[in-house]
């Protein structure tokens, strides 16, 4: 680990002052991630700027149909809060399964949606939820999508001085529900083989009015999974529709990986993944 | 007899000081004026050095010594058998983790940039990387001896006439895994030399005396000079029964004439330390149609990587369980030991075991289900027992637990009511499937090593004694059993006993605290020492009390006879009075065979530990994922010293032995080492751990103390091939390749259907 300035600002416009003076500055929002890559190497910085006392960037609140959540707020907040329980249940099982208790304890929403790995658990559920993200800068901001932050393995579409100030999304509307799954190799702190968000939007007689699902951990970035709801959109709840979207969905992971190593194990297990995913959302329908 | 402590749920003395921290690991030792101690290695798996140059290194300012094998004043290798393992590599390196050059320096940071400027030049060889190409004429020889490190061929009786005469015959090729200690705390310590020119190595250790004779060595000093003391929390799992960094820490402060701190990092210490032997085993077993087992023919091909240190032994070791818990009258097999440029091999929990027992144990399943038995019928049926031939035509004269310990696992609700426990899995397309094995494991060092324990008993002021064991507490929980067989012997409280382990200045060489062995020999020293004491205080208190020294009964800290009594704390001011010492030291020889099977060296062992395992899992059908849902631990320790230890013991080794079933493996490239740390070498955390319940199967060891024999490695064995077997009870996917990880399973699944 080479040497490195230190700040810790305790508002946004200290932070973004600093990030506009210092062009090899890096933002240390939580840690779980970037502490690791600069002790392995893989990244280097000359100024680490701490947004852990920047108090303004932690909160989650609902204010006319939207829920706004601080880039700081932890995936432990997240988990157990009762906005996000009740309204996007898909984020706060994601944030309930990232790595440990300690690792919820410090990791945040901004920081695992800008470090942008593709196994990035809160990502799939924030593409579900179509949330977008509001980047500021000095004398500026503006807001994105999530997909639009994304650019790579580890690699967003961030400037270097900008910084992500906010998360929010639209309430989904009554009669939707929503989920998480996680395929890994162990219960806790596992890297996930392939995570999947979903969000179905059902009308009173049980017909699927909107479905929205989204993979992690297939190819270089989390994505929206297009086909796979096409083959729910508008048709009834039940097995059919079921087995149609887990078919396309083994067909987009395929195209997805090619020929890579993973490629042979999980466009098999997204089935299960899947169908998982399904008996979350609705139990009743397995009975 | 009625036992006062043996048996009971007495607290760890050791626990308080091990939860509240007070314990210190390695990395939290601290001396005045400690350099910090780093260690190059090499930059290829297999290559010559042409040149090494320290020149730029040793002028960083805060570097205070650069080392390489110039500086090795003594013999430049190291290793349990064989000294094949340079301190220092001079002219060529065999793996990644070889050592190279080492620095001593003010700060971490600067011993670290020290390394990035030492200079070698080295000239890549061809890796040679699979133990079966290894063996083939022309490849990259490791080693200038050849690349087969040991050969062992034995065999009992006649197996082709007997495979003439079966009525089934199962043949597979099954291959196992590196798996790793991932001790708590990798190997670290410090070593500080005094003014009166004694030299004291800290360390995670498994035998500092042998520490001490293997730095002794290197460095060319009398052992006398030199004090190894093992750390009592970290963990060794066998991965700290080798030398470790004992040897570089000792050059260092000899060098330096300061303290000096070596504490690998996580991923240091992965591509460098010891690990267990991956092995291809092919196993061609026939039975008769009535299920006995006729003949077994096995071969074995044991990776041990670039150094021999146990792995000659360890071949040993799995060909004498090759045939697990069971009788079979003709045996033949021919294993071999590798050299190769992977990391090293060496020991590690369940000393060749683990490999073998997951073979035989799928082999006794294929059997039962061609000839249409039950599984625990087919196992009981061909139970070694006591007067039993061992797999190499050894006499097994010592208590045998197969038997009754397949009967207890049979006995368990598990196993029983096992349809009703697969009855409902959690989702549609999930499959569950109960699993039965069970394992032997040899207690102690074999055949040909000395295999002695040692303890000494001391009279302390007050009337409380020390019991000291070479023998290291690493967290298995031998010190308290130590304390509970000393109070026992003794007629005391076991709150009046202290226990004091590995320090070669405090305590009897008693040998290593590995192969299950360190309850059942140093029990039986301290039963010994023990006596002894029992004599001197009886002899006392009877002249104190003016009565024959035969009537006096020793109990509850008090001699009494007729009425009368003495409590040990008068007894002491007596006996110590005027600056006397009392001190009485017992020494224990393990029993050993009649005689060494020809042709493998150090077979056999005497004693067995027995363990048998039913466990529970559920398999998804669609990911391959498997979940480990209950277990049932059935450890035959003969008699339980300490109840919890036992638990302790079993939890651990269960959990372990999961690992190894479902996702612990090191993984290589080429002898490059790609699992570098814990995110991607899976051990199984809390929330994977299923529910453990340990049934101790009490099968009394004559020869143990008060009829204990050792259980550590056991514990660990069984669960392995258990965890397979429900596997294919759930879903029909036979596991011959371990780990069963999620790629795997599912592939069976595809491959196999369904069942």
């Amino acid at each position: 680990m080479g040497a490195y300035g230190f700040v810790s600002p305790s508002t946004v416009a200290e932070a973004v002052d600093i990030l506009a003076s210092h062009g090899d500055a890096r933002i240390l929002a939580g840690g779980t991630d970037l502490v690791i890559q600069l002790r392995e190497g893989k990244t280097s910085t000359g100024l680490l700027i701490d947004l852990s006392r920047v108090d303004e960037l932690r909160y989650i609140k609902l204010q006319e149909e939207v829920i706004s959540i601080g880039s700081m707020t932890t995936f432990s907040q997240l988990a157990r809060d009762t906005l996000v329980q009740l309204h996007a249940a898909t984020l706060a099982r994601a944030a309930g399964q990232v790595g440990s208790v300690q690792i919820r304890n410090l990791g945040t929403i901004g920081g695992n949606l800008a470090n942008a790995s593709p196994a990035g658990d809160s990502i799939p559920p924030l593409l579900v939820l179509e949330a977008t993200v509001e980047v500021v800068r000095k004398n500026g901001s503006r807001r994105i999508q999530v997909a639009e932050v994304l650019a790579g393995v580890g690699k967003n579409t961030l400037e270097p001085l900008e910084l992500i100030k906010e998360i929010s999304f639209r309430v989904p509307p009554a009669g939707s529900r929503s989920g998480f799954v996680k395929l890994g190799r162990r219960k806790a702190l596992a890297i996930a083989r392939i995570s999947m968000a979903g969000l179905l939007i059902l009308d009173q007689d049980r017909v699927i009015r909107e479905a929205r699902l989204a993979l992690g951990a297939v190819g270089s970035t989390a994505f929206r999974a297009i086909e796979a709801e096409e083959a729910l959109h508008h048709r009834p709840l039940g097995r059919a529709a079921v087995s149609d979207c887990l078919e396309a969905l083994q067909r987009i992971v395929a195209e997805r990986l090619g020929n890579r190593a993973s490629a042979s194990y999980k466009r098999e297990a997204i089935r299960g993944v899947g169908e998982e995913l399904f008996y979350q959302l609705f139990p009743e329908m397995y009975q | 007899m009625t036992l006062k402590w043996i048996g009971k749920p007495v607290p760890r003395q050791d626990a308080g000081g091990k939860v509240t921290g007070a314990t210190r690991f390695m990395s939290d030792l601290s001396f005045p004026g400690m350099l910090w101690g780093r260690v190059l290695r090499s930059r290829y798996p297999h290559a010559l050095i042409k040149s090494i140059d320290t020149g730029e290194a040793a002028r960083l300012p805060g570097v205070v010594a650069v080392l390489t094998h110039h500086d090795v004043p003594g013999l430049n290798g190291y290793g349990i058998v064989v000294q094949d393992q340079p301190v220092l590599c001079s002219d060529k390196v065999r793996y990644m983790g070889d050592a190279v050059a080492l620095v001593a320096a003010e700060t971490k940071e600067i011993a670290a940039r020290a390394l990035e400027l030492i200079r070698v030049e080295y000239e890549e060889l061809p890796g040679v990387f699979d133990p079966e190409e290894a063996m083939q004429a022309g490849a990259p020889q490791v080693h200038a001896t050849g690349n087969i490190f040991r050969h062992t061929a034995v065999a009992h009786g006649d197996v082709e006439a007997a495979f003439a005469e079966a009525d089934v015959i199962v043949e597979n090729v099954y291959r196992t895994s590196r798996q790793m200690p991932a001790f708590l705390e990798t190997e670290g310590g410090v070593a500080l030399l005094d003014a009166g020119g004694l030299l004291t190595v800290w360390c995670g250790s498994q035998y500092p005396d042998r520490d001490v004779i293997q730095i002794a060595r290197a460095l060319g000093m009398a052992n006398e000079k030199i004090r190894v003391i093992a750390n009592p929390v970290g963990g060794g799992f066998g991965g700290k029964d080798e030398v470790t960094i004992q040897i570089h820490l000792a050059l260092l402060a000899m060098k330096t004439m300061r303290p000096v701190k070596i504490v690998l990092s996580r991923e240091e210490s992965v591509v460098t330390g010891w690990k267990k032997h991956p092995m291809v085993i092919r196993m061609k077993t026939g039975a008769r149609r009535d299920g006995s087992l006729v003949a077994h023919q096995v071969t074995i091909v044991s990776d041990t990587g670039a150094y021999a240190s146990l792995g000659g032994t360890i071949l040993n070791s799995a060909i004498e369980h090759c045939s697990g818990p069971y009788r079979v009258p003709n045996v033949q097999v021919d294993g071999y030991c590798v050299y190769t440029n992977n990391s090293v091999s060496g020991a590690m929990r369940g000393f060749g075991v683990n490999q073998v027992t997951f073979a035989m144990e799928t082999q006794m399943e294929i059997l039962a289900e061609k000839l249409a038995m039950d599984r625990l019928a087919i196992r009981l049926k061909n139970g070694l027992q006591q007067g039993d031939k061992g797999a190499l035509g050894n006499d097994l004269v010592t208590a045998m637990g197969p038997v009754p310990t397949l009967a207890a696992a049979g006995a368990t609700d598990l196993w029983r009511q096992r349809e009703v426990y697969k009855a409902n899995p959690s989702r549609p397309w999930k499959r569950r499937g109960v699993g039965l094995a069970a394992a032997i494991k040899g207690c102690g060092l074999g055949f040909r090593l000395p295999d002695f324990g040692t303890a000494t008993i001391e009279l302390l002021p007050g009337g409380y004694f020390r019991v000291g064991v070479g023998c290291p507490e690493i967290g298995q929980g031998n010190s308290i059993a130590y304390a509970q067989m000393a109070a026992e012997v003794l007629g005391c409280p076991v709150d009046q006993v202290e226990v004091v382990t590995g320090d070669t200045a405090a305590t009897p060489d008693s040998g290593t605290s590995t192969a299950s062995r360190s309850v059942y020999v140093a029990g039986n020293a301290i039963i010994i020492a023990g006596q002894r004491m029992r004599e001197r205080l009886r002899e006392v208190a009877a002249a104190e009390l003016n009565v024959p020294a035969g009537e006096i009964d020793l109990c509850e800290g008090l001699a009494a006879a007729g009425g009368k009594s003495i409590s040990y704390t008068q007894l002491a001011a007596r006996m110590l009075a005027g600056g006397k010492d009392c001190r009485e030291l017992g020494r224990f020889h393990s029993p050993k065979a009649d005689q060494e099977i020809a042709g493998a060296y150090g077979l056999p062992h005497l004693v067995f530990g027995t363990h048998a395992h039913v466990v529970l899992v559920e398999v998804d059908t669609l990911t391959g994922q498997v979940e480990v849902l209950e277990t049932v631990a059935l450890p035959d320790a003969g008699r339980v010293i300490n109840r919890q230890g036992l638990e302790g013991q079993s939890e651990g080794g269960t959990l372990m032995g999961m690992g190894y079933a479902l996702s612990e493996e090191v993984v290589l490239e080429k002898g490059v080492t790609k699992t570098l740390n814990f995110n991607n070498y899976i051990i199984p955390t809390a929330v994977d751990a299923p529910p453990v319940a340990t049934i101790p199967v009490e099968v009394m060891e004559q020869t143990g103390p008060f009829g204990a024999k050792g259980i550590g490695e056991a514990v660990c064995i069984s669960i392995t091939p258990a965890i397979t077997n429900a596997i294919y009870d759930a879903v029909g996917v036979r596991i011959t390749e371990l780990p069963a990880n999620l790629e795997r399973v599912l592939a069976g699944m595809q491959t196999c259907g369904i069942r």
